[in-house]
């Protein structure tokens, strides 16, 4: 293989990045779960496990199971959303579709604080401090994340199989069930995990709507490392989220190892 | 309950007896602006091959897609079977397409992929498993069942396609130029199967293709459309020995096109650019003006009388026959097929060119296109 030297030596400087901005501050991170909290809030350089058995106490455990299932719910309404959305844009004809999509994308590029603002002032008043108001706020702002690998996907579906099926008996229903989702499924778990994994870690819109009557994993989070000033505990319930967003991804790694090719192209033909 | 080839069907209304399998009644298409279909009125009997020829773009998938129901008529009727399915959605006809693509589901292995119909029908399993066998017997692929589709050749895939249209016994089939992903060789055994399969299951055949020799060999009969409309249907030997206009007659093979002036109605000769002349038979009637007299390669005698001459530019050798490549002193080019073993004059000759009588095709004039 000719350029595997010269793409090795490629592979460096995202390598470094990865080790400096990641590998090293998580290594700290996970240093600091381990250490004593001292009197001012800060770490005393002794080995203590206090961090880590607050980690998993009750009231712990009772904030990460909320985090998890708003997650998932999130994740699941985006899906029922997004899948229509995806469907009815797969139809419309370049460009239009690229104008549509770059709509729908816009919000991600202003703030998501003027965003969650502008929620406040929509929704009513009663909706605050609701996890229902939270929930819908965040499907709201990550659905353009489970949008464009669903369109992207069904894109990459060859136009023909759907007409196939039709012409074959099947109703609009059995089509999306029997070809389309199958055929979309890695574009459907892409999005997901791209829905699932920022928002076990939310903190702005729990912040804001929950108005502090709940928690979950990310304004715990930050609850302990600001106001509480507990560092230890902070930081082992920070490699909670570490642990909640590694696992879906290595899920994720493993199905599409097992699904490579299937976005519904035809190969190319061989000779007999 | 009725019996066809695949075993018992039952039916919901008694069949019409001698109804055509598919009627086309005034159907007219606008795709972006053009008019791709315009005023279709065709027949196809059951049971019959019937081949769809014409140039790119003339319209012939859509009118296969007209007839499947995956999209439809701006006006104009289809009638399947004696009922009318114009506002059918293509789930609800019994017609079934092999499409260009063959649009295999890549999801699903070989049986799985023929069983497709059956499974959306919601048939039993032990009757889905039967049909499925019977159907890949057919297109000779039984043992392919569980392969998947991505370690089949082009002309597996063909058969899969095949197979999945059939397995359930449609009373008919649209073949979207199955042949043109395959090897030539292939085609030839392929083109076999399929009209041996049309032929012992009776099932009725919409053929498109935009290759003559397919359509002249298989089809029992023809229809050539040109942007949109239909120019002729008939018999291949119809089509061939009486084409109706000169595009129908340059579509279906080779021919030599003079292009000349009669000058008065009751005039036996044509007027050629250089001043000559070229004998009109009887039997053709023209009205005055210019026209087109064609001739084929294989009817043009060489070395006999001379109607015109010309001079030898190339000798093509095709196997059983020699193709000879001339220019007319006008510089009109004009092509000779020869018997292989017969004696034919070297490049460079000059060579004396006639046919027999009642051979020339005569049509006013038209622009056919490129001659080939």
């Amino acid at each position: 293989m000719n350029g595997s030297k010269r793409t090795g030596w490629m592979a460096w400087p995202p390598v470094v990045f990865l080790v400096v901005f990641f590998v090293v501050p998580t290594g700290i991170v996970m240093s600091y779960s381990v250490l004593e909290r001292d009197f001012y809030g800060q770490v005393r350089p002794h080995f203590s496990l206090d961090g880590w058995r607050q980690a998993i106490d009750p009231i712990t455990l009772s904030v990460l199971s909320r985090s998890v299932t708003l997650a998932l719910c999130v994740t699941f309404s985006c899906l029922v959303l997004g899948y229509p959305c995806a469907l009815a844009l797969a139809r419309v004809g370049l460009p239009w579709r690229r104008y549509w999509a770059v709509l729908i994308s816009f919000p991600l590029v202003t703030s998501l604080l003027l965003r969650i603002y502008g929620w406040m002032n929509l929704l009513p008043l009663e909706w605050r401090g609701t996890i229902w108001a939270v929930g819908l706020v965040m499907s709201v702002n990550y659905l353009p994340f489970m949008l464009l690998p669903l369109l992207k996907s069904l894109e990459g579906m060859d136009r023909d199989m759907v007409h196939a099926a039709t012409d074959l008996g099947a109703t609009s229903w059995q089509t999306f069930r029997l070809v389309t989702w199958p055929l979309t499924r890695p574009g459907a778990i892409a999005g997901c995990a791209l829905v699932f994994i920022p928002s076990t870690g939310d903190y702005l819109v729990p912040h804001f709507f929950g108005e502090g009557r709940f928690n979950v994993l990310g304004t715990l989070i930050v609850q302990q490392f600001m106001e509480r000033r507990n560092w230890p505990y902070a930081a082992a319930s920070s490699l909670w989220l570490l642990a909640l967003v590694c696992v879906p991804l290595l899920l994720w790694l493993g199905a599409s190892r097992l699904h490579p090719a299937l976005t519904g192209k035809m190969w190319d033909n061989v000779d007999e | 309950m009725q019996t066809t080839p695949l075993g018992p069907v039952k039916l919901t209304q008694p069949p019409k007896l001698a109804s055509p399998a598919v009627v086309v009644r005034g159907v007219s298409k606008r795709l972006t602006g053009r008019l791709v279909l315009d005023d279709i009125h065709l027949t196809v009997s059951q049971g019959e091959f019937f081949a769809l020829v014409g140039p790119s773009g003339s319209g012939k998938s859509t009118l296969l897609k007209m007839v499947s129901g995956i999209d439809f008529p701006d006006s104009g009727e289809v009638w399947l079977g004696g009922h009318d399915v114009t506002t059918l959605p293509a789930y609800r006809r019994d017609v079934h397409t092999v499409f260009q693509s063959y649009a295999l589901f890549p999801h699903l292995d070989v049986q799985e992929n023929v069983a497709f119909p059956l499974r959306v029908a919601r048939m039993a399993h032990e009757e889905k498993k039967r049909r499925v066998a019977q159907a890949l017997s057919w297109v000779r692929l039984d043992h392919f069942a569980t392969r998947r589709i991505d370690k089949l050749s082009g002309g597996e895939r063909q058969r899969v396609a095949v197979a999945r249209a059939l397995v359930d016994g449609p009373a008919c089939v649209l073949l979207d130029e199955p042949l043109a992903a395959l090897d030539p060789h292939l085609r030839n055994s392929t083109l076999e199967l399929l009209q041996e399969i049309q032929s012992r299951l009776r099932v009725t055949y919409i053929y498109v293709t935009h290759d003559r020799q397919e359509a002249l060999r298989a089809a029992g009969r023809i229809g050539v459309l040109r942007e949109g409309r239909l120019e002729q249907v008939g018999a291949p030997t119809e089509l061939y020995r009486c084409p109706s206009s000169a595009f129908v007659a340059s579509f279906l093979g080779p021919i030599n096109w003079f292009e000349g002036l009669v000058q008065s109605g009751g005039s036996r000769s044509i007027r050629l650019r250089s001043g000559q002349h070229l004998p009109l038979d009887d039997h053709q009637s023209v009205e005055t003006g210019r026209i087109l007299l064609g001739v084929r390669p294989e009817d043009i005698v060489v070395g006999g009388e001379q109607f015109l001459a010309a001079v030898v530019l190339h000798q093509d050798f095709c196997g059983s026959t020699v193709t000879l490549r001339m220019a007319s002193d006008e510089g009109v080019a004009i092509n000779a097929e020869l018997r292989g073993d017969s004696a034919s004059p070297p490049v460079g000759a000059r060579v004396s060119l006639s046919w027999p009588p009642n051979v020339a095709h005569v049509f006013p004039f038209d622009d056919v296109g490129p001659t080939t």
